[in-house]
């Protein structure tokens, strides 16, 4: 007498033959490898060239920085610095939106730059049709081929007539159904699952991690996260074979959910949150900015209206009688007090912005739960430290050190230059060297797992609904 | 066979389609997914049309507010520091309906007289995500969601039948295997035309398209891409396969079409041309400008009167800070960025051209090239822009460069004669203007037909057809039954 579970394992076993008599595990590994190569192969050659191009430039623009010669600080203030946004090293796993956003950004005295270039604007629109990669492999053409060799799983056994067969033998019919997901599982584990791992642990070993700490979690995480999603895709086929009348329809359903999920959702959801939340053109956006900074008057003018109060507040504190008679420099004074304002106006238009950037995404992690790609996609991005909120805190790093960078040459200014004959003097090259150079800090993983549960609660959801449909399906009569 | 006859098995077979609920529902969102796309493309070019009268109001109020801060007396070459003239292209009627790259280019500019190179390349302000997600245009909707609707409707057109065992039904109402299946054929094709012709004629209303040579073009390329999807997928399905082998064959191709083919063409395009030149120019710009501040201003007006000659005639102080200094070291900035910019251009030439011709292998790719050609939101279209940009840069230069070395004052400046953006929207697109892809579309209606001409003459005569709902595993299944097993695999 043989026990439940050696049943489950005996089917899964079946199935597993099954599959191999029709040569698909081969198949299935040769397609797979081939598209992983190319993928691989060609993200990680993008990957290091273009780490390599930002650093090259990056040590040009730091050389420069600390080779400069005796300046007067405001005009360091608008020399600025370029600072380059660091390529996660697993944008060569899952690339996210990391072409799509601002590679480099000039800093500089009393204006915010935008970031400019990404891969995105080197392409043709042939981009559009998306971006090879394994994630792109494993998130859509893996469950396509796990639906085209699972979808008989079960309808094919009734067509044949030997679902009959095997309940009359005394298997039960959820021990029946485990044991097909099992089998089903079992070939894509030995086929997909040593592929995933080995191209997640290439990449990490290849490439040079930079400033983005804990590869290996990341790695592992990623494992584990892929290894659901297409377990998810095995218990759907398996169910969808057992409901469907023929496998013919079951294959129609199958094709029609991925269509759906992987294509049709994934860029319905933000084309429809875009129009629901409109982001400003580039040139409302800076028209909102001007008409703010216009309110303030101009920093450069130090006879400027708004400047009034303060200077009275200066002329208080030192009891003196004129700004030439203060004991600091009246013109940086007044630089640090506009900047201080102007800045305020930016990180505001900036914060709205992103704003309205995060009410479209969030329609994307609602539509998570309808499609489980967007689910592992959202996931996948932040663990690969390579989604929205990455490109985000770039930005406001990068906004952090311009203010502190232009203060300090503020306050050099104020300092170290005498308010008469002001632009006739320089602070001698030294100084330069003693600042820091700008160094980004990505989202540490637990931030980026934990930011948006939602996404993880989708993934389970997606893992959960079909066991739930399962074994209700189990619970009923058989249809042999 | 009369042609009365063939006009009812015809009116029959339309009526069997119209009555699935599979190929109704499909064929009803795919125009869903257009009427919505379409309506998406119109109001994102409304928002362009206001973002560039936003452009045009922005640039009034700031002149207003910089030339009313300042006495008249002040040197024009003070202000012209501040002000920002308007050089936005506006959108085509067709780049609402097939974007292409118009929502990651700019494409609406504020150009002032300093260095031009540290001004060009700024990013629009789009969601990273929702670009990274693609946009949902007509042209998606044509490219990649018709072609399923194709394959829907014909990829079971004679196995289908055989499995329900009503192929000699439909047999005995033709006079031969062709006529059905001429029939079959036919009223699917009347139904996709008509979802085709549906979105192209909505699209081309609501977007106010005007019936010129690039309308002929844009249906001229579509109805091709259509054809050879609905000619490729009959071949395969005329051949004596079991439903799910067309399916799966079918699905296959389309995957590769429009998700995997586009994808490694744009990987390999990628490691072919890197593009080190965005970030050498800009590095170059910006330290061209500010190397001039601690070099002698003599040096710097040599470099500039390189390539203004006519202006070396004023005098410009040798010491100390003038207007005209200054603004030949911003120009200083553009000289030395120069080269690495014309080879960025070059570069994404190379991309563009390179994309065309390889996108012969992929009849989709070919498609999105032509329909941006047409709607000028291509990498072409916006290098037009970008050229656009630098020429009206030169023309301001040209008209500011002289006041500014004279130092004229505000009061003595004649502000209505500054010059305008002058857009290049380009003219309509010709057949011929989209080259290469429509020679590819061409060669692939070619070979989607010649297939077809082989399914048709491979095809067996209509008695010989075997019951394929019991098709058995091709190879003997390696399962042996040991004791205590249930050997239900026959």
């Amino acid at each position: 007498m043989m026990n439940r579970a050696s049943r489950v394992i005996q089917v899964a076993k079946h199935e597993i033959a099954l599959v191999r008599a029709r040569r698909l595990p081969f198949w299935t590994a040769v397609t797979l490898g081939l598209v992983l190569g190319i993928a691989m192969v060609g993200g990680l050659t993008v990957q290091t060239a273009e780490a390599g191009i930002r650093d090259r430039y990056q040590s040009v623009v730091d050389r420069a920085w600390n080779e400069q010669p005796d300046r007067h600080p405001h005009r360091v203030a608008h020399y600025g610095f370029l600072a380059f946004r660091d390529r996660s090293p697993l944008a060569a796993f899952d690339p996210g939106v990391e072409s799509y956003a601002g590679t480099s950004v000039f800093l500089e005295a009393h204006r915010q730059n935008l970031p400019n270039f990404g891969e995105a604007r080197h392409a043709t629109s042939m981009l559009r049709f998306g971006e090879l990669s394994p994630a792109l492999i494993f998130g859509v053409l893996v469950p396509l081929m796990i639906l085209i060799v699972g979808h008989g799983t079960v309808s094919g056994e009734r067509e044949r007539g030997t679902l009959r067969l095997a309940l009359a033998q005394g298997v039960g019919n959820g021990e029946f159904l485990a044991g097909k997901a099992l089998g089903l599982a079992a070939v894509f584990g030995i086929v997909a699952l040593p592929l995933l791992a080995v191209s997640l642990i290439v990449t990490a070993i290849v490439v040079d991690p930079g400033p983005f700490g804990q590869m290996w979690p990341r790695v592992l995480t990623l494992t584990g996260l892929y290894a659901l999603y297409l377990a998810s895709w095995v218990l759907v086929t398996v169910w969808v074979s057992n409901h469907a009348a023929r496998s013919h329809g079951a294959l129609g359903a199958l094709l029609a959910y991925w269509v759906l999920t992987c294509i049709g959702l994934p860029r319905a959801v933000p084309a429809l949150a875009g129009a629901l939340h409109p982001s400003p053109t580039r040139a409302e956006y800076e028209a909102g900015i001007d008409g703010e900074l216009s309110l303030m008057g101009d920093s450069h003018d130090p006879d400027d209206p708004f400047s009034g109060a303060l200077r009275q507040e200066y002329l208080d504190r030192y009891g003196a009688s004129s700004v030439e008679d203060l004991p600091v420099n009246w013109g940086g004074v007044v630089s640090a007090e506009g900047e201080a304002l102007t800045t305020r106006v930016f990180v505001d238009a900036a914060d709205r912005l992103s704003g309205v950037h995060r009410d479209q995404d969030r329609w994307a992690t609602l539509a998570a739960f309808l499609s489980p790609y967007m689910a592992l996609r959202g996931l996948s991005m932040r663990v690969a430290a390579t989604d929205p909120s990455g490109m985000e805190r770039f930005r406001a790093d990068a906004e952090d050190f311009r203010f502190d960078m232009v203060q300090r040459l503020n306050h050099l200014h104020t300092t170290e230059i005498l308010y008469e004959d002001d632009r006739a003097q320089r602070v001698e090259a030294e100084e330069w060297q003693r600042f820091p150079t700008f160094a980004a800090r990505p989202p540490p993983l637990s931030q980026a797992s934990f930011g948006e549960p939602l996404f993880g609660l989708a993934l389970l959801f997606a893992l959960g609904w079909p066991i739930v449909a399962l074994r209700w399906a189990a619970r009923g009569v058989a249809r042999p | 066979m009369t042609r009365g006859d063939r006009r009812t098995l015809f009116r029959l077979e339309l009526l069997r389609v119209a009555r699935s609920p599979g190929a109704v529902l499909a064929l009803a969102l795919v125009v869903a997914a257009g009427a919505f796309a379409v309506w998406g493309g119109a109001q994102r070019t409304r928002q362009m049309t206001d973002a560039l009268r936003v452009a045009e109001a922005t640039h009034a109020v700031q002149f207003e507010r910089v030339l009313g801060r300042y006495p008249g007396t002040t040197e024009a070459g003070e202000t012209l520091y501040y002000l920002a003239f308007p050089a936005g292209t506006p959108p085509t009627a067709w780049s609402g309906l097939f974007q292409g790259q118009r929502d990651i280019n700019p494409w609406n500019h504020r150009v002032r007289l300093l260095a031009l190179e540290g001004q060009l390349y700024d990013a629009e302000t789009g969601n990273p995500a929702a670009l990274a997600a693609g946009p949902l245009d007509l042209g998606f909707v044509l490219i990649v969601l018709l072609p399923l609707v194709v394959i829907l409707l014909t990829y079971d057109v004679r196995s289908g039948e055989e499995e329900m065992g009503t192929w000699s039904l439909v047999l005995a109402q033709a006079h031969s295997a062709r006529e059905a299946l001429a029939a079959k054929a036919g009223a699917r094709a009347l139904l996709i035309g008509l979802a085709t012709g549906l979105l192209l004629l909505l699209g081309m209303t609501v977007a106010g398209a005007p019936p010129d040579r690039s309308a002929v073009s844009v249906i001229v390329v579509v109805a091709l891409y259509v054809t050879v999807w609905f000619v490729g997928s009959l071949s395969v399905a005329l051949r004596f396969r079991s439903s799910t082998t067309n399916a799966m064959i079918l699905a296959g191709a389309w995957t590769v079409a429009v998700a995997a083919g586009p994808a490694v063409l744009n990987l390999v395009s990628a490691v072919r041309h890197p593009m080190p030149e965005a970030l050498e120019l800009t590095v170059l710009q910006r330290e061209g400008y500010h190397a001039s501040w601690d070099r002698p201003v003599g040096e710097t007006m040599e470099q500039f009167y390189v390539d203004y000659p006519h202006l070396s005639e004023y005098d410009v102080p040798a010491e100390g800070f003038s207007w005209a200094w200054y603004y030949a070291m911003n120009h200083r900035g553009d000289q030395l960025a120069r080269e690495s910019a014309n080879l960025y251009a070059e570069r994404l030439r190379a991309r563009e051209s390179w994309a065309r011709r390889w996108s012969v292998l992929l009849p989709s790719v070919a498609t999105q090239l032509a329909l941006d050609r047409v709607a000028g939101t291509d990498v072409s279209g916006h290098l037009r822009h970008v050229q656009a940009v630098r020429d009206y840069h030169e023309r301001l230069k040209a008209h500011f460069h002289p006041l500014v070395f004279t130092n004229t004052t505000i009061e003595d400046t004649d502000w209505t004669e500054v010059p305008r953006f002058q857009p290049k929207t380009g003219v309509a697109t010709s057949l011929l203007a989209l080259g290469f892809p429509l020679v590819t579309l061409l060669g692939w209606l070619l070979l989607a037909t010649g297939s077809l001409w082989l399914a048709i003459g491979s095809a067996r005569p209509a008695h010989d057809v075997r019951d394929r709902r019991t098709e058995p595993p091709s190879r003997p299944v390696r399962h042996r039954a040991r004791r205590g097993e249930w050997p239900w695999t026959p």
